[in-house]
């Protein structure tokens, strides 16, 4: 059973506060990154209040590191404790990816979302991180599915057997971010239609959608990056509607958080998700 | 055939982050097996960009003094000397003023330092606690004869940032991207930086003002705080300090000692 339908939603951002507020917008949910609300005070807390009155949240955390292969930083899992239990969001999801470690006793944060290869002991490792993450927290929490540049000799798994794994063990949701799996499977040779035919969709809680950036790797071929620095690519649209017509009416995302737009652009990227859903005729999944 | 020795390390993986010559690690590959450098700088891209783009945004003011390209620079260097240690990137950018201080190519700006210690206490005056400045009927009943031995408590946005240059002067002008023609680079100011509500705000005020509210800000008496101040100044009036502190919202509390009332 996947989980509840939350509608349609974009990334929240400060600059657009004013035009959500005095417009309304036909969204579901608001979703913030975590970390941007550790804060003690101030505007950013009164305008995430405000939102919360009108929307359902979606908190995000970019930070806690659950792929670390040492201990998860207990001050900073209860600061996303604080803001999870200040906000009383719908959802809280996490990234399966590594931003911190402390091999040396001493943390260093590298504010960007790094891969992990796939092996029995990095699952363990994950799967202790999760659980750990939601006995704290007291509440399921949804991994993301990650995008990714290189590939490692250590690796004995694929990142379906890896994230299924992780979710069997651990009852976590999971977020499926149709972006990242176009640009992984173009960066790591898959097939994406196959991936998302075996992606274990019955535990998605959401999708995320954004739009990507290309590069060249050492070989002069086409990598992608996940830029989040404009419109949802056609081939990515091409893919949810595959995931949508799988999976039915579900709980999706619009990020973008580079050159960000003005609020009509966002908000028509937001409603060209809500179309398509409506479009294919998808049912709600949810007991409705 | 047991399996070979895992390669990954997160300690080697970061290593090499902030170095832009660094080879990728030992095992870092694409997916035909082979070692793929450029594949690994796009997270060392990824990372670095990151970081110079949130000490931009929490240095404005310092970065147009000294244009991108220098601000870039220094934030490299930075980055190498001062590994970022805390997932709040709202925070981000620590230390920044004393490693600027003793950053040599920065010595021929020798008021950066104070220019980034000033956007330093307005990033920290953003993010603080919301505390709301004493209410004026509170202060209305506050027995003025027993003020002389009362102590203050400050909003924790409060902070005072004192210069050798025109600090307040510099930091408007390039934070509002105006000229700087105009601006006495030998003049002394000093700065009082509190956020009363939601907006901070930085007054420009008397460098007489430093002394005394450096003194109440580490707890002494108004009494005590006043000697200060008649040190530098025998003609000085200790009663604008308290209004200016009144009138900007800097005060939270004020706390009459002898009776220990809250």
């Amino acid at each position: 059973m996947m989980g509840d339908y939350y509608g349609v939603g974009v990334g929240f951002k400060p600059e657009h506060f004013q035009s959500i507020i005095e417009t309304q917008p036909d969204l579901g949910f608001f979703e913030v990154h975590a970390e941007n609300y550790m804060g003690d005070g101030g505007a950013p807390h009164r305008m995430l209040g405000a939102l919360r009155e009108k929307f359902q949240l979606s908190i995000h955390g970019v930070g806690l590191s659950l792929g670390t292969m040492g201990e998860l930083d207990q001050h900073h899992l209860h600061r996303l404790k604080t803001v999870v239990d200040r906000y009383q969001p719908a959802l809280v999801s996490e990234h399966l990816a590594w931003s911190s470690h402390d091999e040396a006793k001493n943390l260093v944060f590298l504010n960007d979302l790094l891969p992990i290869p796939y092996t029995q002991e990095t699952l363990d490792r994950v799967v202790e991180h999760v659980d750990q993450t939601q006995t704290t927290l007291g509440r399921q929490i949804l991994v993301e599915n990650p995008s990714t540049y290189v590939a490692f000799t250590d690796t004995q798994m694929s990142e379906i057997e890896f994230i299924t794994q992780m979710q069997k063990r651990t009852g976590c949701g999971l977020i499926l971010d149709v972006n990242n799996v176009y640009i992984s499977a173009n960066n790591q040779k898959m097939d994406a239609y196959a991936y998302l035919d075996a992606f274990p969709t019955h535990a998605v809680g959401e999708i995320h959608l954004a739009g990507h950036a290309e590069d060249v790797d050492d070989d002069g071929q086409p990598l992608l990056i996940d830029a989040h620095d404009r419109q949802v690519a056609p081939d990515v649209w091409s893919l949810y509607r595959h995931v949508i017509q799988n999976t039915g009416e579900t709980t999706t995302l619009i990020e973008w958080d580079n050159d960000v737009p003005d609020w009509p652009t966002l908000y028509k990227e937001a409603l060209a998700a809500k179309n398509l859903m409506a479009g294919i005729g998808a049912s709600t999944h949810a007991a409705q | 055939m047991p399996p070979s020795k895992s390669l990954f390390s997160h300690s080697k993986f970061a290593a090499g982050l902030f170095d832009p010559d660094a080879p990728a690690p030992a095992g870092v590959v694409d997916p035909n097996g082979t070692p793929a450098p450029k594949r690994y700088s796009v997270y060392k891209n990824n990372v670095v960009v990151s970081y110079l783009e949130a000490l931009a945004a929490a240095y404005p003011a310092c970065k147009n003094l000294v244009g991108e390209a220098f601000f870039n620079a220094i934030g490299r260097s930075y980055l190498q000397k001062v590994p970022p240690k805390s997932q709040l990137m709202i925070l981000f950018g620590e230390g920044f003023s004393d490693f600027v201080k003793d950053y040599p190519p920065a010595l021929q700006v020798p008021f950066l330092p104070d220019i980034a210690k000033l956007e330093r206490a307005w990033r920290l005056a953003y993010h603080s606690a919301d505390i709301a400045p004493i209410s004026a009927e509170k202060l209305g009943t506050l027995p003025t004869d027993e003020l002389g031995e009362a102590t203050i408590t400050f909003l924790p946005s409060v902070a005072l940032v004192r210069s050798g240059f025109p600090v307040f002067s510099l930091w408007h002008a390039a934070t509002n991207q105006h000229s700087l023609d105009g601006i006495d680079p030998q003049h002394a100011e000093t700065t009082l930086i509190v956020r009363p509500d939601l907006q901070v705000d930085v007054h420009n005020i008397a460098i007489e003002f430093a002394a005394p509210i450096q003194a109440l800000m580490a707890g002494e008496t108004l009494n005590r705080a006043a000697e200060t101040g008649l040190i530098e100044n025998s003609n000085f009036d200790f009663s604008a300090i308290l209004s200016l502190l009144i009138q900007s919202g800097s005060i939270a509390n004020i706390k009459l000692c002898s009776r220990g009332t809250k």
